[in-house]
């Protein structure tokens, strides 16, 4: 009872379903099926695979002779109509159906209808075998065709065509490209047409070619000149990703900003199929996407280099030896070749194995010679070479060549001569040349320009020789201002044929004053006062050094108070060598230092002494504190017990900060009679003033030298 | 417990239990990662690793392949250099409207002030070149070759103070530690040249008012530190410690450093960690640099043709000019990112004097340094950059008169050049409204700004990434649109 019950079973669903179909195809056209049939008909691409498998498997066991081969032809057959089924729901959901659909769909239905014989057949036992021959060859061959149909509605037209996929976007790109066949139409091609195409218009919208898009789709023209974002074609586009409308769908490959900037573009300057690049305004944000696509296309020519594996690469470079593809995975190479200790020909030499993938090439700063030059001349493909700061010269440039490819050569700062020229203008492919700082005369430059008018050559910028300059003042050497022997100075500068004039008068010299030739005399007080001057160059300011000769050192001194113990110098002798203590280097032992305590030196002379002056020399610098003294008192005379106070001075308190800077304490004294013993004392600050954050604080009193002036 | 500990330790945590049980939980991610994310596990989509740049290729034929950036620290005002609004000399004094300030917050410097009085360009500005570019009186130099440079007028940034701003610009974040661009650069592109650092750093001083400059600007950040900036020092010993001590022979420095180098790799096998291999090359690109370096820094072989160009300055070292002559010789030495800072450009008061000595500093030297560049064929590959971290405000800071104002922080429009390496020439981009305070054309914001810097040296922004603390980053993190205007 089961299995009859089975039976009945599968022959009312066959049957129903059989019928179902056959209605179905009779009135396709005038069917508007329900939302949840529709649904259905997305199972196709997962039952199809059933009846596949089922129809081969059924027709084995049939030949085996299974004993339940009328279950195995009854699900099969069910299953067939049931993919046939869906197959035909799917596509009537899809707009019109193109050619590829129609003949994938007749021969599904073929299939259906095979497999339903054979199970009218298979109930009627004295049929003859012959029929069942045929029945089973034809579902064969139907059953590969349809399934390779079907793959090609899914997958491409030429899925299973070999090697094609990546020569797709291969199109080449005229030097002025059309931008609907081009630019627009790839992009659509790329984006668009695997579900806009004759066999399966979605929305009965082609984007296969220019006639599809004026044409438009169900409804109406995609493209609106009138309110270009309304246009449906951008407005599906701009659209957010997880809208309903959006296009291309959600799990489809999206355009880029570039590209939608480009169909944006594209439509608003008319959509037409003739527009040219060349026609373009440069502002357009197309011309510079199109631009790019162009420089692109241009270099695709590196494209038939020879093959060069990473190893290779690494192999060959070296810390000295730079060697990098110019982009990825590409084989044209960029090589850099620096100076070192062991250069020799071989470095050039050595990279023969790559010859024909160097596009770049920099030798710059490397010592050349004719052996390098014919190495070179062997690397055919160079487009851009540097050579500038070598010794090359015509002899040496001769060794190479001509280079066919070379583009762009720059040679500055060489020895090449006007020798070289014929064979610069002989390079075929030249475009862009630097001569600056050779032995070519401007002149000449301008001939050869002249002989090769697509040939830009650089020499040196005119804008430049309008730049003017102030030269820097020059420096003393040795930088000495405070004498007790004459000495000699000499004016150094970084630059030479500099003229120094100077006055040692206290004017102000100019280019009439005296020349300083080799070194100038010192061997008395005054002030020297000089610039630098020289052809071509606005003069250097007037600097001025104040010369001070020492008369004499006491033959006895004394500190009346230890310096503080943080800065002691090397001793009391520090006052008197003198060497000027550091300014950035408070520790120094050319400096001593008082705080708490007053600076007092007594000193004392064999022989009296009539001085005019007493310099102290010292440092301010408020940021630590180091301020000027209170006040500073000489006293002097005779006898020690009944010291005159022979001068004071109290420099003027400090108003606010000041940077680092020699202070200088003069003393004129107003006693022209000779003293035996004189005292010297200097109060450091008392009261740091209040707008210092040390107020009220003592301040520094740093010093290196007492000068005594007669 | 220390880290070796930790280390050690987590190298026997792998077992071969373990090992199966981690690989059924992988596995199954896997599957379930490919099922939700449909391209996971696609060649060449939009995956994770494919998506990373393989490090020392540009993804594409750059059009730039080195950099120098003269930042002008403390931001110069772009209404004195580059910006020319006549009209607040026009409507000089007068209250800014609240209309165009809009709720633009202020700075603490100026958030007491009771008026904004407008207050119009000391200098008086000049059209240059065929396009007519208008440039200050401050800067006639760099007005002589504005037939090479392209202004942007409409740069913009999110951050008020110097540090966040200058920390943005430098690494593409306001706090820090993200590697700095130059960083990314190396890690991006490599070094073109083995024997000197990949990213340089020379820093100058002008006497106006100045904010401090922290080595954070030029690290590496998470990136391997060999991408770090180096910072050369003018004078004798551009790199602190790169030369041999007294009675140290070059050859003894060899021995020294293959038995280092053998300690570190013993060093490495123990604990494996990558810092190790980046401090050996390092100590080798620096017996390197012994050689290269002040062969580089010499100046000495300059012929005075181009120390007249950069001006006299540029024969002492550690000024502007003598930065510029030196990033061109590193740039012909191969070097990838040479970065330049200017201090002094803070004025918030004293403006006409302090900007109009700013300008004198780098006004010739950066326009020589363009012509130098394009004398020599180099100016087509190297990308030079010029500006600061914010621009100024229109308004006066402080006391107001027409010959000495201040002016305060504005991060919604500031001004900022560049030239060569595919940058369109002799063009002003972008614009800000006729008060110069808001932009109203094609908007540059650092992002965007970082995005086209990478693009023109051959490298997609969004695929120059590093994995870090389980998340990608990259310069432009997660913004950024190429300026496409702006490239030739």
């Amino acid at each position: 009872m089961n299995s009859n019950f089975f039976k009945k079973f599968f022959e009312y669903i066959i049957f129903s379903l059989a019928i179902l179909l056959a209605f179905l195809l009779i009135f396709e056209r005038y069917l508007q099926l329900p939302e949840l049939v529709n649904w259905l008909g997305h199972f196709h691409p997962v039952i199809l695979h059933f009846p596949i498998v089922l129809i081969f498997v059924t027709i084995i066991q049939y030949w085996r002779g299974d004993k339940y081969i009328s279950l195995y032809i009854g699900f099969t057959t069910l299953f067939t109509i049931i993919s046939a089924m869906t197959g035909l729901i799917l596509s009537l959901d899809g707009g019109a159906k193109g050619q590829l659909i129609l003949t994938h769909q007749w021969m599904g239905i073929g299939c259906a209808f095979l497999m339903v014989c054979w199970y009218l057949i298979n109930e009627k036992p004295n049929f003859s075998k012959i029929y069942i021959k045929m029945i089973h060859g034809g579902l064969m061959v139907l059953v590969v065709v349809t399934g390779h149909f079907g793959g090609m509605i899914t997958h491409g037209k030429d899925f299973l065509t070999y090697g094609k996929g990546e020569e797709k976007d291969e199109i080449s790109m005229p030097d002025d490209p059309i931008l609907y066949t081009h630019i627009v139409q790839p992009i659509l091609d790329k984006k668009c047409v695997s579900c806009h195409n004759e066999n399966k218009s979605k929305g009965e919208l082609l984007l296969t070619g220019f006639e599809g898009l004026v044409k438009g789709g169900e409804s109406g023209s995609v493209i609106n000149q009138e309110d270009v974002e309304a246009s449906e074609l951008l407005h599906r586009l701009l659209l957010p990703t997880d809208d309903e409308d959006h296009m291309p769908p959600e799990e489809e490959d999206q355009l880029s900003p570039d590209e939608l900037q480009v169909l944006r573009s594209w439509v608003e300057l008319g959509a037409n199929d003739t527009l040219k690049y060349s026609q373009l305004n440069t502002e357009d944000p197309l011309y510079v996407i199109v631009q790019s696509k162009i420089k692109a296309q241009q270099t695709k020519q590196w494209k038939d280099l020879p093959e060069v594996s990473d190893d290779k690469i690494a192999d060959l470079s070296s810390d000295y030896c730079h060697i990098m593809r110019i982009y990825n995975q590409s084989n044209a190479l960029q090589v850099l070749v620096f100076p070192n200790a062991d250069y020799s020909p071989k470095m050039i030499e050595d990279l023969k194995p790559i010859a024909k993938n160097i596009i770049e090439l920099d030798v710059n700063n490397l010592p050349l010679g004719e052996k390098e030059l014919k190495t070179i001349n062997s690397f055919s493909n160079i487009e851009r070479l540097n050579m500038s700061n070598t010794p090359i010269d015509d002899a040496i440039f001769r060794q190479l060549g001509v280079m066919e490819k070379l583009a762009f050569l720059q040679v500055y700062s060489t020895k090449l001569g006007e020798g070289s020229i014929e064979q610069l203008l002989s390079f075929p492919n030249l475009k862009e040349l630097y001569l600056y700082n050779t032995g070519i005369s401007a002149a000449k430059i301008a001939e050869m320009a002249a002989k090769k008018n697509d040939l830009v050559i650089m020499s040196e910028s005119m804008e430049a020789q309008t730049f003017k300059s102030v030269l820097p003042p020059p420096t003393l050497a040795p930088e000495k201002s405070l004498f007790r022997d004459p000495f000699y100075i000499k004016l150094e500068h970084p630059l030479a044929d500099i003229n120094f004039n100077y006055t040692a008068d206290g004017s102000d010299p100019t280019s009439d004053s005296p020349l300083i030739k080799n070194s100038l005399l010192i061997d008395k007080s005054f002030t020297l006062k000089y610039f630098a001057s020289k052809e071509g160059w606005d003069p250097s300011t007037i600097d001025s050094v104040v010369f001070i000769k020492s008369s004499r050192i006491p033959d006895k001194y004394t500190l009346g108070n230890p310096p503080n113990s943080k800065y002691t110098g090397y001793g009391k002798s520090l006052l008197f060598d003198l060497k000027r203590g550091p300014q950035d280097d408070l520790t120094s032992d050319a400096w001593m230092a008082f705080r708490e305590q007053a600076f007092v030196l007594n000193c004392e002379f064999d022989q009296g002494i009539a001085l005019k002056k007493i310099i102290l020399s010292s440092l301010v610098n408020t940021d630590p504190y180091l301020f000027p003294p209170s006040s500073i008192r000489i006293m002097g005379g005779n006898d020690l017990q009944h010291l005159k106070l022979l001068g004071s001075m109290k420099p003027k308190p400090l108003k606010k900060r000041k940077r680092r800077q020699f202070a200088p304490y003069t003393i004129e004294l107003n006693s022209k009679t000779p003293v035996k013993y004189l005292k010297i004392v200097a109060e450091p600050l008392y009261k740091i003033p209040l707008w210092h954050q040390g107020k009220g604080e003592r301040g520094w009193f740093f010093i290196d030298e007492v000068v005594f002036v007669e | 417990m220390d880290l070796k500990d930790e280390i050690a330790k987590e190298k026997l945590k792998i077992n071969r239990r373990h090992f199966f049980s981690k690989l059924s939980v992988g596995l199954g991610t896997v599957a379930l990662g490919s099922l939700m994310v449909p391209d996971l596990l696609k060649r060449g989509g939009t995956g994770l690793d494919s998506e990373m740049l393989k490090a020392g290729i540009p993804n594409f034929a750059p059009k730039a392949k080195r950099v120098i950036y003269l930042f002008q620290a403390g931001a110069p005002s772009q209404l004195e250099s580059f910006d020319y609004k006549p009209l607040l000399r026009e409507r000089m004094g007068e209250d800014l409207p609240e209309s165009i300030r809009n709720g633009q917050r202020l700075t603490g410097m100026t958030s007491g002030q009771d008026s904004f009085p407008l207050v119009g360009s000391f200098a008086d500005f000049k059209q240059y070149g065929q396009n007519g570019t208008w440039v200050s009186d401050f800067f006639p130099h760099i007005g002589k070759v504005a037939d090479e440079i392209c202004v942007v007028n409409s740069m913009h940034t999110e951050a008020i103070n110097h540090d966040p701003a200058i920390t943005f610009f430098q690494t593409g974040n306001q706090i820090s530690g993200r590697p700095s661009m130059g960083s990314w650069m190396s890690y991006g592109l490599g070094s073109e040249n083995q024997n000197l650092p990949a990213f340089v750093v020379l820093t100058s001083r002008g006497k106006g008012n100045s904010q401090g400059l922290y080595s954070k600007l030029w690290s590496s950040g998470f990136l391997d530190s060999k991408h770090q900036g180096v910072l050369l020092r003018s004078g004798k010993d551009p790199v602190l410690y790169l030369n041999d001590p007294d009675g140290v022979s070059r050859s003894d420095k060899r021995v020294m450093l293959d038995k280092i180098a053998d300690l570190n790799h013993k060093h490495y096998d123990e604990v494996g960690d990558e810092e190790i291999h980046s401090r050996i090359a390092q100590y080798e690109m620096a017996y390197r640099m012994q050689m290269s370096v002040p062969e580089v820094m010499d100046i000495k072989k300059e012929p005075e043709s181009i120390i007249k160009m950069y001006g006299a300055e540029a024969l002492i070292p550690g000024t502007y000019a003598a930065n510029c002559l030196q990033a061109r010789r590193l740039a012909e030495n191969g070097v990838r990112f040479i970065q330049l800072y200017h201090q002094g450009w803070d004025q918030h008061g004293n403006l006409p004097n302090e900007m109009a000595g700013q300008a004198k500093d780098v006004d010739q030297a950066s326009a020589a340094l363009i012509l130098d560049l394009k004398q020599r064929g180099m100016l087509d590959d190297t990308l030079v950059i010029w500006g600061g971290e914010f621009g100024r405000t229109n308004y006066c800071q402080g006391k107001f008169s027409p010959d000495n104002y201040g002016r305060d922080h504005h991060p919604r429009s500031f001004s900022i050049w560049m030239a060569g390496g595919g940058i369109k020439k002799g063009i002003t981009y972008g614009q800000t409204d006729e008060f110069g305070y808001n932009i109203v054309k094609d908007p540059v914001h650092i992002n965007d700004f970082h995005a086209t810097l990478l693009h023109l040296m051959g490298i997609n922004h969004e695929q120059l990434i590093y994995k870090y603390q389980g998340r990608r980053f990259r310069l432009t993190d997660v913004a950024g649109n190429v300026v496409s205007g702006l490239m030739a």
